[in-house]
């Protein structure tokens, strides 16, 4: 089990790592934008990779990428709990006596 | 003469002494038993064994002294090869320096009876031998460990050397105990039935006197050295605390029965049980639990739904006594619809049964954790995990504690519902009114803990009060 000021620490590292995720999506979004937004018309002949079948975009742009960083670190912290046995309750340790 | 003329004498003496009379041998190896210094020899940590008075070789025993485990012992081995192992007077005077030995030095005691029986040419002065001996013994019992191995004869007055010790372990077709030879009791019981037979290891476990069985000697003397590590060298002292099984396992759950469940409690490989062919409605064991030594009690379920009667009280009060004697903690695991009902004529035994294991309880004064895994009805509750009898009380969600088991309660409380509402949905009901959780919001129990935590929960309650117990 961890300590209380540990778990803290712990919560705090996650909160730290989803804002900056957060802040990198916003970043890569609004460079895709000022990229659209100056760039040269379409060339006549369409590319090799236009004639391509396109994945599908991902739905709701930023907050989808928002949902799949908190995902992430919700699993990954669980990955962790679970690691350490939290969730079977308490643990037993040999009591030192003088 | 000088010394190493002397010194030859003394080595041709010993010689003589260690290899005995080899027509005596002969017999005892075609009989399919070890010799006394054989048997000895191979209990012990090898060449630790140190043969005290072995130069009074009519005596017709082995004693002295060695380790098993690193810890001391003190071997009193009867040589059936010398005057057929017979007690005598020299016998006695040999047993008793070595028993003064032993209560000095503190160590188990093992005792190999292996006689024809006394010396009648001594007259009645065996018979004082044999009262010095026992008294002696007697007094012993409850300081130092006392363990028997019955390999060979003990009929008469030598049955005591079993009845004695704390755990006796006798040898498939090898011993013989009775109070009686085979023949009186024959003639008396008008049977015919050879002596093993009726006084052998099997008849010896099914009569509760002998707490193990083993299939030879090279097996018996394996689980001596099981038995001395789980006990201390004296009463005044803990049993050494031994590191192995994971603190934090959990075990299985459900278990196939109650052994199975004492099995995945106790730390992998160290469960001994004691008195298993006798009454299994109550199973007794020693073993460690997070490396402490213990005893434990299960009540068996499967067997009359756990009723108890006067034998499994009487079995219950040997290893809760026991423990009580060499600081041993018990664990009890109550499962239990309380004491059953007698034969006719059979209330009075039940009664001084069920008041000795009470006493043994109540009385014990090293650490007592009771976990209650299915009912703990009536006696059960009062003489197993009732306050001052536990003092650490647990149950599981499945527990069910009340002074009547479901069937009766609602005989008695809802007979008048039984034709509308049908008996088993007031069963139900009068579960749920008598549940773990009922007799936790009342104080009954201490907690109520997910089953297969139930070890790590043990193990806390015993480092919690593992002082109490005095392990090292």
């Amino acid at each position: 089990m961890l300590t209380d000021t540990a778990y803290t620490l712990q919560v705090l590292t996650f909160i730290l790592i989803i804002l900056a995720a957060l802040l990198l999506l916003v970043g890569i979004n609004m460079l895709r934008r000022a990229k659209s937004d100056g760039a040269e018309p379409a060339a006549q002949q369409p590319s090799q990779a236009a004639l391509l079948p396109r994945a599908p975009a991902p739905v709701g742009g930023v907050e989808a990428g928002v949902a799949a960083a908190i995902t992430a670190a919700i699993t990954c912290m669980l990955a962790q709990e679970g690691a350490q046995g939290a969730p079977q309750g308490f643990v037993v340790r040999r009591i030192r006596r003088i | 003469m000088d010394l190493a003329e002397r010194m030859g004498k003394l080595a041709r003496q010993k010689e003589a002494l260690a290899a005995g009379d080899p027509a005596a041998v002969e017999r005892q190896r075609a009989a399919g038993r070890l010799t006394a210094r054989e048997r000895v020899q191979k209990l012990v940590d090898a060449g630790s064994f140190v043969e005290t008075d072995s130069f009074m070789a009519e005596a017709g025993c082995v004693t002295g002294y060695g380790l098993v485990n690193q810890r001391p012992v003190y071997v009193l081995a009867q040589d059936a090869t010398v005057r057929g192992g017979a007690m005598s007077q020299a016998q006695k005077r040999k047993m008793l320096k070595l028993l003064d030995l032993a209560q000095k030095g503190g160590g188990a005691v093992v005792l190999m009876p292996d006689s024809a029986g006394a010396l009648v040419t001594e007259g009645a002065a065996v018979l004082s031998a044999y009262a010095q001996v026992f008294a002696c013994l007697a007094r012993l019992k409850g300081e130092l460990p006392l363990i028997a191995v019955l390999a060979g004869s003990a009929i008469g007055s030598a049955a005591q050397f079993a009845l004695l010790a704390d755990v006796a372990i006798a040898v498939e077709g090898l011993c013989e105990v009775a109070p009686f030879p085979a023949s009186v009791q024959n003639a008396v019981q008008g049977t015919a039935v050879e002596g093993k037979k009726l006084n052998g290891a099997q008849a010896l476990a099914a009569k509760g006197v002998a707490a193990l069985t083993a299939k030879d000697e090279e097996e018996s003397l394996v689980l001596v050295r099981k038995v001395i590590d789980l006990l201390p060298c004296t009463a005044g002292e803990g049993t050494p605390l031994e590191e192995g099984d994971d603190l934090n396992r959990l075990i299985a759950v459900p278990a196939a029965d109650s052994k199975a469940l004492a099995a995945d409690i106790a730390d992998a490989g160290s469960l001994v049980e004691l008195y298993g062919a006798w009454k299994p409605s109550a199973r007794t064991y020693l073993a460690r639990v997070g490396g402490h030594a213990c005893g434990i009690v299960c009540c068996s379920p499967e067997e009359d739904g756990g009723r108890l009667d006067a034998w499994a009280c009487d079995k219950i009060a040997k290893l809760v006594t026991l423990c009580g004697d060499y600081n041993l903690p018990v664990i009890t695991l109550v499962d239990s619809q309380g004491l059953a009902v007698p034969a006719q004529g059979g209330e009075a035994w039940l009664m001084t049964a069920s008041a000795r294991m009470l006493s043994a309880y109540a009385n014990l004064w090293t650490p007592k954790l009771a976990v209650i895994t299915g009912n703990a009805v009536g006696a059960a509750y009062v003489n197993f995990a009732g306050r001052d009898m536990a003092d650490l009380c647990l149950a599981w969600p499945t527990a069910y504690i009340a002074p009547l088991t479901r069937e009766a309660a609602v005989q008695t409380f809802q007979a008048d519902r039984v034709a509308e509402e049908g008996r088993p949905a007031l069963e139900q009901e009068a579960f749920e009114e008598a549940d773990a959780f009922a007799a936790a919001a009342c104080g009954l129990v201490d907690d109520v803990i997910d089953p297969v935590q139930t070890r790590k929960h043990l193990i806390a309650g015993l480092e919690l009060l593992a002082d109490r117990a005095g392990s090292l």
